[in-house]
């Protein structure tokens, strides 16, 4: 694939997820966005402060990383991306299909949620996070994507490639955008990466 | 407040109802530093009055990052083209230091702009003054050498060095952040 498309791509789900996390406040109350819908689950809130610690962990790695490269070399990044194995089974493992996720899966207890956060700075915390997310997949142009790599949260010695940390990263969003809209009772249109992957796996 | 209706009178004469309205327009807002308040891709929703802190306005291309704005006290804040035609924003809007801002949204002022034809006259005759000054500056890059750059910068508005770093004026100016630091060593402002 190519990169640009790729990480336009990346873009284009990173800007759905943020329009939805804006309007949350505005149309949703406190209380609603605190109710899980059933005993042990997340509610809203829990959900975004998951997205949250891993924006924490990788963020400051992925700017240490562009900082780095941008002031080594002015190389012409390859035009082309394939994930690596890996990268990609992860990135299929995450993303919601027809309509309902399928694989479950149990939060890494580094990204388990506390309960009783305060709802409105977990919000706009996410809020930013997202905008910066954007910004970061803006900057990938400028490197390679695949000679960077860096630890994973949940198994630092495990290195990925920067773009399969950061399709990833998007898949996992679009896997809790599809978990909120449940929460909130809302329909479910497809998201850029899911739409795209549904495409090139039919008939496979 | 105070601030903000002097500087909107001395454009042009606001009304008391004008102003009675416009007060209402404007909720404070607090944010950290180095936090993006507008995401390219996302469309402008907010005009910034800015009351502290220093703000920057930049694009990205490839490898290559422009700065096209900055923003600081009692200066207005915000992507105005996007704002402005409602229309996806190509630029980040990013603090760089701690700020505080009044703001409000398009429809408010929308609302306003609509309803009070001097509101209408202020904004129309701040953007000509935008306007001249985005030709100026464009001149400014197309011809003018670094040192010419350097000096018209520091002319015009000399309090900056104080608040932007440097590797931002450097980019806001398209002259390299070695280039900038030489200037700032040689070049005597008369």
């Amino acid at each position: 694939m190519q990169t640009t498309a790729f990480l336009q791509l990346l873009k284009d789900s990173s800007l759905q997820l943020l329009a939805f996390a804006d309007e949350l406040r505005p149309q949703y109350s406190i209380e609603i966005l605190e109710t899980a819908d059933g005993p042990g689950r997340w509610n809203c809130i829990q959900v975004l402060e998951h997205l949250n610690s891993y924006y924490r962990y990788y963020f400051p790695l992925f700017e240490k990383e562009f900082d780095r490269k941008m002031t080594a070399s002015r190389q012409q990044p390859p035009s082309d991306y394939r994930a690596s194995w890996l990268g990609g089974y992860l990135t299929r493992s995450m993303l919601p299909k027809q309509n309902a996720l399928a694989l479950k899966m149990k939060a890494f207890k580094n990204h388990s949620p506390v309960a009783g956060m305060d709802a409105n700075k977990v919000i706009a915390e996410f809020i930013g996070q997202q905008r910066r997310l954007i910004e970061l997949i803006n900057r990938a142009a400028a490197v390679d994507l695949r000679s960077i790599r860096i630890g994973i949260s949940i198994a630092r010695w495990v290195k990925l490639p920067l773009g399969d940390l950061l399709s990833f990263l998007v898949a996992h969003n679009e896997r809790h955008h599809f978990q909120m809209e449940k929460l909130l009772g809302l329909a479910h249109l497809p998201f850029a990466l899911e739409q795209e992957w549904s495409k090139k796996t039919v008939g496979t | 407040m105070h601030r903000l209706k002097q500087q909107l009178s001395s454009i042009y004469p606001l009304t008391d109802e004008a102003w009675a309205d416009m007060q209402l327009i404007w909720t404070p807002l607090q944010v950290k530093r180095k936090e993006i308040l507008t995401a390219a891709g996302e469309t402008e929703k907010y005009l910034y009055w800015v009351t502290e802190g220093v703000q920057r306005g930049y694009h990205l291309h490839h490898q290559k990052e422009a700065t096209v704005l900055f923003s600081y006290p009692h200066s207005f804040s915000g992507i105005l083209d996007s704002f402005l035609l409602q229309q996806p924003s190509r630029y980040y809007l990013e603090t760089i230091t701690a700020s505080c801002f009044l703001r409000t949204s398009y429809q408010q002022l929308e609302k306003l702009r609509l309803q009070h034809p001097c509101i209408a006259e202020i904004m129309y005759r701040s953007l000509c003054q935008v306007c001249a000054g985005t030709l100026e500056r464009q001149i400014e890059l197309m011809i003018y050498t670094a040192e010419e750059k350097f000096k018209t910068l520091l002319t015009r508005s000399p309090h900056i060095l104080q608040l932007v770093p440097q590797k931002y004026l450097a980019s806001y100016l398209g002259i390299d952040a070695t280039t900038f630091s030489k200037l700032l060593g040689t070049v005597k402002l008369s």
